[in-house]
């Protein structure tokens, strides 16, 4: 008998997936000891992905692996640090500076039998839509809203219509998102086209609490944190000219570090030092393994129901906190008919039509629900498509510049919908319905 | 403490120390915790315990790895089928974090200590407890109790998971509220704030200057030329508050002034008087804080309590507690904001002292020397003073005795549909009966169906309802036959949850930092939502 057919070893999930519930979900049939058609899709057959192998990541691959799952893909393009060790527990001393998901994947298939995890150590923007599609389900633990929209989007634009015109069910590909902070986390399920997007939901994360206004840090800083962002954002670019600050760097801290107290003393302001120096730079969130392991398990359990129907999966957001006792907040979150990435109906702009294009542009940098970092206009659809502004490729871009001064109503007519693409939104656009003021 | 931690352990814990500091980890490297039974909810919370650095874990069982346990224990490997599970799962434990002092498995019946050996938990600070039938673990439970030893239940069952919390008494100097209210005073300001305030004229400022006045500086100036016009008195009803916003925004020079916005969004402190939360009211009149009542063997966190409550009475004038001392970041020019720093901390630091001299008198009674409490433990205590907490649970002979069960209160959420998570507990509750009389838990026979032993825990739940004052029929059988689908399975991701949540009270509980749940948590994984009830 090899290891992977040790006799009970998947006793646990045999009670669910053999016996009949009311609580189900739809489309449940029961295993037989003889054909376990639901045990066999879940250990032969699924295929999963697994974004990030760090503080989620490793609790997701270990609970994975223990819920029956063999083909699993992990994906992280990140190495091991030390500061990782009191929670990404698949590391160790020894494997400081090694690719993250390489040494998971190792760990897993040592540790647990049949496992069969395959290593990328990648960025998640450097894979193919074709490596997308091969997975039955995806799951997320990321530790950045930009790579979120990244995924999210890229996932919304996967989902084809069938020859009805409905969302084609087998080109939707279930994303099981986890997110954690100190003693908070929130595990959501995207069923793209269907549910609500990562991007519906985008103002619930909130903005970068050291994002501090310019004029404060300039003139009139109170707090040790302004002196660090003093340095960072405008005494390091002047000084260190052409010198890319690595926030990974012990010299680059220090000298940072040290500016910052010289600056503090002038003002009279206590408090700069390194450990903080270091958490304002590189934007330090604390992190445990309890709070990982409690948000990650929730997304395998998640990820376990859709895949086995042995009963109802999350609809669709779980938010935790476990500072004041143990809360958790469970709730649909709806999806916006105006979602850029989701969305079916277009977004109505007012502007006055002698603003310029580049006006626009700025006003669209401006709105937060969008957060944009550099679009790209285009007005009209397939035969009657123009454009209007395109970042890329450089000669297009340099050939458009002019149309950035020109006053709207010169390139286009009230009514007109635009399509704005962005970056940060790949393989989506927001669609403006753009009307002038009177 | 003096204690300072090594370079490698920074670097090491620092994502967790930026959480409880140096403080918080020197407790937890003292703490050793026992551990009974090693199914995947415990050893998922002995994870989540030895890799920020717990002191010592001694893990407890007498059962030896099965096949069902490859299948759901991340701590075993092939090679430790037929072993003691508790040897084995001990070994794969240390090896996650070699900072750890010990991590040992006792092959022996914790049902048998416990009847036979019950001082065997004195030498622990804290006890965990997983799959201990119920009468073993009422036992526990008032062994525990008697000792003033913290214990923690967890146990998992198919999708449901079950965390009680048992401690005799907690009290919390850092319990971190996300929202912590400001102590700025505005209401009632202090001489000395009011002395700094008077030295303001906004007349006399030029335009950069009035934008930067702080915000406490314009609502003292407004509350008091207020309640100079209104006999004393604060606005006292939703028309006069408007009106006092309206008054503050009428300040302003120009709408962009940033400071007169917050003042604008801040006025509820003017308005609000100052008063002691109930928490901590409760605190200073519990008896341990009479200080006629402090002993040799009272307690730091009591002889501050004593402290703080003859403080009040005396330098707070009957109302106030010290003062904190800490103010927001608003918008004001450097130097007026560190002025008005100082302000605050210069109260801040005299309350202190005076708050010291009741200590050190307290303590000259009860033969101890001023450096019994430290003066960082004081300053940290007065700066708490507005969060402090003391709690004592109640037990579970309190909980599982139908005499002095509360769960009849909680009737009504019963009527919900089957998902309410009361239903969970109280199936779980029968369960434990069951198990007690037939040494199994329900259907727990995996090639049996669902029935199996439906009709006789079925009995189990009418019988605990009844005895419970509540009705017979008040759950549903699709309930009661889901439960015994559950057989007794125990899902990995499940006993990660509740390990997650379990070794996060154990740190909240041993750091004595963050307030943890009181006293029962309910998981459920069908709805992936929770409950947590007092018991």
């Amino acid at each position: 008998m090899s290891a992977a057919d040790i006799e009970g070893r998947w006793d646990h999930i045999d009670y669910l997936l053999r016996r009949e519930s009311e609580f189900a979900a739809p489309g449940f049939e029961v295993d037989t000891a003889e054909e376990p058609s639901t045990k066999h899709f879940l250990t032969e057959d699924a295929r999963i992905l697994v974004i990030g192998a760090g503080g989620l990541g490793c609790e997701i691959l270990k609970d994975l692996a223990l819920s029956g799952f063999k083909n699993i893909d992990v994906i992280d393009m990140d190495t091991i640090d030390v500061s990782n060790l009191n929670r990404q527990f698949l590391f160790r001393k020894k494997d400081v500076g090694r690719p993250k998901a390489e040494v998971a994947a190792e760990f897993i298939n040592t540790r647990v039998p049949g496992a069969k995890v395959q290593a990328h150590y990648k960025a998640i923007q450097d894979m193919p839509l074709e490596f997308y599609q091969d997975f039955n389900l995806i799951i997320a633990g990321l530790d950045s809203v930009k790579a979120r929209r990244w995924i999210n989007s890229t996932l919304v634009s996967l989902v084809e219509r069938d020859d009805d015109g409905n969302w084609d069910a087998d080109t939707i590909i279930p994303l099981i998102d986890g997110g954690t902070e100190a003693f908070k986390g929130q595990a959501r399920v995207i069923l793209p086209r269907i549910t609500s997007c990562f991007e519906c939901s985008l103002e619930l994360f909130p903005a970068d609490p050291l994002n501090f206004q310019m004029c404060t840090l300039a003139n009139t800083p109170r707090q040790p944190e302004h002196c660090i962002e003093y340095i960072t954002l405008m005494v390091w670019p002047d000084e260190r000219k052409g010198e890319k600050l690595d926030k990974d760097n012990p010299d680059h801290m220090m000298w940072i570090f040290n500016k910052a107290s010289e600056r503090a003393n002038t003002f009279g302001i206590k408090g700069v030092t390194l450990k903080l120096t270091q958490g304002v730079v590189k934007r330090i969130i604390p992190a445990i393994a309890a709070t990982n392991a409690i948000i990650a398990a929730a997304c395998v359990n998640e990820v376990f129901k859709i895949a086995t129907r042995s009963a109802n999966y999350l609809d669709n957001y779980m938010m935790y906190n476990g500072t004041e006792s143990v809360y958790t907040n469970t709730f649909a979150f709806e999806k916006k008919a105006q979602c850029p990435v989701c969305g079916s109906e277009s977004i109505t702009w007012t502007i006055a039509g002698e603003k310029t294009l580049q006006q626009l542009i700025e006003e669209l940098l401006a709105e937060t629900r969008f957060q944009l970092s550099a679009p790209s206009i285009s007005v009209g659809s397939e035969s009657k498509k123009r454009n209007l502004y395109m970042r890329n490729p450089r000669v297009l871009e340099e050939q458009l510049r002019p149309n950035l001064d020109k006053p709207l109503k010169d390139l286009i007519q009230s009514g007109d919908v635009l399509f704005i693409t962005d970056p940060n939104l790949p393989s989506a656009a927001i669609e403006l319905n753009v009307k002038f003021t009177a | 403490m003096a204690e300072t931690l090594s370079v490698d352990k920074e670097q090491k814990y620092d994502r967790q120390l930026r959480l409880w500091g140096r403080d918080g980890q020197i407790r937890l490297e003292k703490a050793h915790i026992c551990v009974l039974g090693s199914n995947a909810a415990a050893t998922e919370t002995v994870k989540n315990l030895v890799l920020p650095g717990i002191g010592k874990v001694t893990i407890i069982d007498n059962k030896n790895v099965a096949g069902r346990d490859l299948g759901s224990n991340f701590f075993l490997v092939h090679d430790s089928l037929g072993k003691s599970r508790a040897q084995e799962t001990a070994k794969y434990l240390h090896e996650l974090n070699d900072d750890v002092e010990l991590v040992e498995g006792i092959h022996a019946d914790p049902v048998q200590l416990i009847n036979n050996e019950p001082t065997f938990i004195k030498k622990y600070s804290l006890i965990v407890a997983s799959e201990l039938p119920q009468n073993a673990l009422l036992k526990l439970g008032e062994l525990c109790h008697q000792a003033h030893i913290p214990l923690l239940v967890l146990n998992i069952y198919g999708f449901v998971g079950w965390l009680r919390t048992v401690l005799p008494e907690h009290d919390i100097v850092e319990s971190k509220p996300d929202f912590p209210p400001s102590d700025l005073r505005i209401s009632d300001p202090f001489p000395e704030l009011l002395t700094y305030v008077n030295t303001w004229d906004f007349e006399k400022l030029n335009s950069t200057q009035h934008a930067h006045i702080p915000f406490p500086v314009i609502l003292v100036k407004a509350i008091e030329a207020w309640k100079a016009s209104h006999g004393g008195a604060l606005p006292a009803n939703t028309k006069e508050k408007d009106e006092f916003k309206k008054s503050i925004l009428a300040l302003s020079w120009k709408a962009e002034e940033q400071n007169f916005a917050e003042a604008h969004n801040a006025a509820l402190q003017a308005f609000i008087p100052y008063s002691i939360p109930s928490a901590v009211q409760a605190v200073l009149d519990d008896a341990k804080a009479n200080a006629d009542n402090i002993t040799a063997e009272s307690s730091p966190f009591w002889i501050l309590a004593a402290a703080v409550r003859l403080f009040v009475a005396k330098e707070g004038h009957g109302k106030f507690l010290p003062l904190m001392g800490a103010i927001p970041d608003m918008e004001a020019e450097t130097n007026t904001y560190i002025d008005l720093q100082n302000v605050y901390k210069h109260k801040a630091e005299a309350d202190q002292a005076a708050v010291r001299a009741h200590v050190n008198a307290i303590l000259t009674r009860i033969g101890k020397g001023p450096e019994t409490i430290s003066d960082d433990l004081l300053t940290l205590f007065c700066k708490n003073a507005l969060f402090i907490r003391v709690f004592r649970y109640r037990t579970l002979a309190e909980e599982f005795n139908p005499e002095t069960s509360t769960v009849a209160e909680s009737s009504w959420q019963l009527e919900d549909t089957a998902t309410n998570n009361l239903h969970w507990y109280l199936l779980i509750r029968a369960a434990l009966r069951f198990e007690q009389q037939h040494g199994r838990l329900p259907s727990s026979d995996v090639n049996a169906d669902s029935m199996q032993d439906y009709n006789e825990y079925k009995n189990h739940v009418q019988t605990l309802l009844k005895e419970h004052g509540l009705a017979e029929d008040a759950l549903s059988n699709d309930s009661i036959k889901e439960f015994c689908r559950y057989g007794g399975s125990q899902l990995h991701s499940l006993g990660a949850i509740l390990g997650g949540v379990a070794s996060q009270e154990i740190l909240k509980i041993t750091t004595k930092q963050w307030i943890p749940v009181n006293n029962t948590y309910i998981f459920n994984g069908m709805c992936s939502n929770s409950s947590s009830y007092e018991f």
